[in-house]
């Protein structure tokens, strides 16, 4: 359909809304399309390809907001309009739930739609050099697990009552990648990611083999005795920690009484040499997007600055309720979904020394490669519990492989405590469209308490 | 009917076997939603949608090829077919998915959900329970949604089957607060069958006071121990443990490829003698994993996975069945059409043993008890796995002492299945959100109370 056509259609929905007695009205159209290929055993074991078309309309009458979603699109704008007032009627009246007053026009080139004309064979190609590169790299790499491309594209519309009308088309393209290794029959498994905003701009083979190795490096792991001592978190270890705290930055959740984070702006809340960023606009960062699910302008936001608390993450909701500018942080995770708080590209910085200064005059200490229970954290509080895999430092180098140990702390005391940061920052790529990504550097805890078995 | 006709269905399994598949299915699903958000007393938000999709998946020489649209025209879907089929023969060179579908200029239809007055009613009674609970108890979140879902599946081989079902799941989040501190309890049942049922298992009340609960209880908590040491796992809930320790790596997709800690020991011990387990979609009725017949359409069943400690059965879908040479055990679920059926779980647990539960903590020294899990991982690989306690006790002398912050344990699943040494009488199942290959999907989890000889405390206390 062209473009003219449907900006139309979706105009008629927004008039109809505003006649039935709405004070606001929004719609939000959004087309996804979705290509995967899996590999296994240099077999294209699954070639998958979708289009999904969602439709959502949200209506504010005297403050009060329903929220009414379809898909596919082809509902009459009367029966759409007539229902979302109906919903809207049942919710409590709210002046902050007035939408972002947002009247631009914006309609961007399309960035980089190679998604859709990037053949499956080119995108299957990539995946099986990724295989063969983990499978070749060492003879104690018995298979892969899951070797998986995915790529994306994702055309959003927003038209509200206000005259506002965006419209944005994004691609991204990720490849995860597991290998299994093998310690005279006991195995373990090694997982890497690489991604682009261009479908396949990456090197597949250097994620085949940082997957090979890092199966390597833990091969015949075993428990150990419990200690106290300092741990090196790798990229995507600390990336999964810092995710925990990532809503302690709601603003909305700050207002609530939901975040420690509460009435602490200019105050130390992490070392001085921590600084946290959230930033959606990050050329080239796997959550990158010019505007966020209602619309608003992506942007950078320094959270923490060299330890001091600055700012928090706004919604228009939150926005309003504090009469400040909105951040760029509302997320829809699909047409299904509200527009709701989010992070974008979230991470910590880095700091400036190679990672292997973090162990290299260590006696003793543990390097960890795998969290198992991150997503059980209490994103309230802030503690953690969770198992871990990967290896003892020993005399400044990185010694036996270890399992089956747990460290239990408190990510916000955590904050406080990390004596290094490694230069190396990393995001943790999703998979598929309209979720947060977040990064780290290596980054090294003074010390902690490890659990685990004498 | 659900978006299309039998016949249509069985049309584009004819064109998709014409053009070269050795197996065809179509999929067809339409849903409807009603989600809730209640807090500070009040319905915050309120939201409602429809949904239908089809998915098309061809099969080749075992090798897939699967394509989804929300598009119910059926030129549509023949060429959509067509171009499955070109991707299917790898001659075919490199092939673009071409899907243009827009529904936005079809005729319009109707049948929009309407809002129910009960979800609203029971949300405001969880929250007056939870918070009079405790003075201390300061905020309480209520997200409660009700979907109705109808499923449409025939394939090649001459299945059809359809299913109505419900899912209706209520999240009750209280925070409570002492001085500094401010604790988060959550309680999350869910249950398959529509609102007004799920209220007579789980009436407002009682989710209200196992929320307030949960937070109130971490108020007086102390640190965790660290080590290894015994571990009583209460009943219900507790059931995640099986879930991680055993029954993921189980799943036969896993196991195909040669990628599963119990490949290859069927017919072997893989646990206590005194431990069975089951998986049942069709007997344990509502928990979540409930269903005539799966999303593949071969019906549910119940089937024993590990009898007296033997391992009799891996779970299985059609693809892994096929390639396991393994019976097929009705466990094919996706998320929703947009996903490709995996082995997944139903509802799973360990059957009821013989020992009354008191007698299981009297019986053991020190150690420690976990009434309240809140959920697990597994790596199915190497068989390392965690599961988070979220009321926990410790266990002094045979008897109780005072609760534990919450924490997690960690342990490998065959060692720790050969270490369950008591087994109770008082079988529970509860709900639970499995995630795994980027698809969410509710079960049933349970178990009676159980002791484990010896898994490793994730505390803090040195």
């Amino acid at each position: 359909m062209e473009p003219e056509r449907r900006r139309e259609l979706l105009n008629s929905i927004v008039d109809h809304v505003m006649r039935l007695g709405a004070d606001e009205a929004e719609v939000f159209l959004v087309r996804t399309w979705m290509h995967q290929v899996r590999i296994f055993n240099r077999q294209l074991e699954v070639v998958r390809g979708s289009m999904t078309e969602g439709l959502a309309v949200r209506a504010n009458v005297q403050d009060r907001q329903g929220h009414l979603y379809v898909s596919p699109a082809g509902i009459s704008a009367r029966s759409l309009a007539k229902a979302v007032i109906s919903l809207a009627r049942h919710t409590v009246s709210d002046r902050a739930r007035r939408l972002p007053r947002l009247t631009d026009v914006v309609h961007l080139p399309e960035l980089n739609c190679r998604a859709r004309s990037t053949g499956l064979r080119d995108k299957a190609d990539f995946a099986q050099r990724a295989e063969a590169a983990a499978l070749a790299h060492s003879p104690l790499i018995v298979g892969t697990e899951d070797v998986e491309y995915v790529d994306y594209d994702q055309e959003t519309v927003i038209i509200n009552s206000h005259g506002a009308f965006l419209c944005q088309d994004l691609s991204f393209s990720v490849l995860g990648v597991t290998v299994v290794s093998d310690e005279d029959g006991t195995m373990q498994s090694g997982t890497s990611y690489g991604y682009s905003p261009v479908p396949g701009d990456f090197n597949p083979e250097q994620v085949g083999i940082d997957a090979a190795e890092r199966a390597l490096r833990i091969r015949g792991a075993r428990p150990r005795p419990s200690a106290q001592v300092p741990v090196v978190f790798d990229p995507f270890t600390a990336a999964g920690l810092i995710r925990i705290i990532a809503g302690s930055f709601d603003a909305d959740a700050v207002m609530r009484g939901r975040s420690r984070l509460q009435g602490r702006v200019s105050e130390q809340v992490a070392g001085s040499n921590v600084t946290i960023v959230d930033q959606g606009n990050l050329q080239g960062a796997p959550a990158f997007s010019v505007f966020d699910g209602e619309g608003v302008m992506t942007g950078r936001t320094v959270l923490v600055g060299t330890g001091i608390l600055q700012d928090y993450l706004r919604t228009a909701y939150a926005a309003n309720c504090d009469g400040l500018t909105p951040t760029g942080n509302a997320r829809r995770r699909s047409f299904r979904a509200l527009p709701e708080f989010g992070p974008t590209n979230f991470y910590l910085e880095p700091g400036q020394v190679h990672p292997q200064h973090l162990y290299n005059n260590l006696t003793e200490g543990l390097y960890a490669q795998e969290l198992q229970g991150l997503h059980l954290a209490n994103r309230v509080s802030g503690d953690f519990s969770v198992g871990v895999t990967g290896q003892w430092i020993r005399n400044g180098e990185l010694a036996e492989p270890v399992r089956g140990i747990t460290v239990a702390a408190n990510v916000f005391d955590l904050l406080l405590d990390i004596d290094q940061l490694g230069n190396d920052l990393r995001f943790v790529p999703q998979i598929g469209p309209n979720r947060a990504s977040f990064g780290s550097p290596s980054i090294r805890v003074r010390s902690m308490v490890v659990s685990g078995k004498d | 009917m659900v978006c299309l006709t039998r016949a249509d269905m069985l049309r584009l399994l004819d064109y998709a076997c014409s053009l070269g598949a050795d197996f065809a299915e179509v999929f067809c699903q339409r849903q409807s939603e009603t989600c809730l958000s209640y807090e500070s007393s009040r319905v915050e938000r309120l939201l409602a949608g429809v949904e239908s999709g089809i998915s098309i998946r061809l099969v080749r020489n075992g090798d897939t090829v699967f394509a989804t649209t929300n598009s119910s025209d059926l030129d549509v879907l023949l060429d959509l077919v067509r171009q499955a089929a070109g991707v299917m023969h790898s001659s075919s060179g490199n092939a673009v998915a071409r899907l243009e579908n827009s529904a936005l200029c079809n005729e319009p239809r109707d049948g929009l959900p309407i809002v129910a007055n009960l979800i609203m009613r029971v949300a405001s009674g969880i929250d007056e329970t939870a918070r009079s609970a405790s003075p201390r108890v300061t905020q309480v979140r209520i997200v409660a949604s009700e979907m109705t879902r109808k499923i449409m599946v025939a394939n090649s081989e001459g299945t059809f089957a359809q299913d109505d079902r419900h899912l209706t799941t209520v999240s009750a989040m209280v925070i409570a607060v002492r001085d500094q501190q401010r604790e988060l309890g959550v309680y999350s049942p869910g249950r398959a069958c529509p609102l007004d049922e799920f209220l007579t298992r789980h009436p407002p009340d009682q989710i209200g006071q196992s929320a307030a609960h949960l937070s109130l209880i971490q108020l007086d908590a102390v640190p965790a121990p660290i080590g290894a040491m015994p571990v009583v796992v209460g009943n219900g809930k507790g059931g995640a443990l099986i879930h991680e320790a055993c029954v993921h790596p189980l799943e036969g997709d896993f196991v195909g490829r040669d990628n599963s800690v119990y490949r290859g020991q069927l017919g072997e011990m893989i646990a206590a003698a005194g431990v069975t387990v089951i998986d049942d979609s069709v007997g344990v009725s509502d928990y979540p994993g409930t269903y005539r017949f799966d999303d593949e359409g071969s019906p549910g069943q119940a089937t024993t996975l590990v009898d007296r400690g033997r391992l009799c059965s891996y779970v299985t879908d059609r693809v892994s069945a096929a390639r396991l040479k393994h019976p097929l055990t009705g466990n094919a679920r996706r998320q929703s059409y947009e996903h490709l059926p995996l082995p997944r779980m139903s509802n799973t647990f360990i059957a009821a043993g013989e020992l009354d539960p008191e007698e299981i903590i009297a019986a053991t020294r020190s150690g420690l008890y976990a009434r309240q899990v809140s959920g697990g991982e597994v790596n199915q690989i190497t068989g390392e796995f965690v599961f988070r306690i979220s009321e926990g006790y410790l266990i002094e002398n045979g008897k109780l002492g005072p609760p534990i912050r919450p924490t997690t344990l960690v342990g490998c699943g065959p060692n720790v299945l050969l270490d369950i040494d008591m087994v109770g009488c008082d079988l529970e199942l509860a709900s639970a959100q499995c995630g795994k290959g980027n698809q969410l999907v509710t079960v049933g989890v349970g178990q009676p109370t159980i002791r484990i000889r010896e898994m490793v405390v994730g505390g803090t206390r040195a």
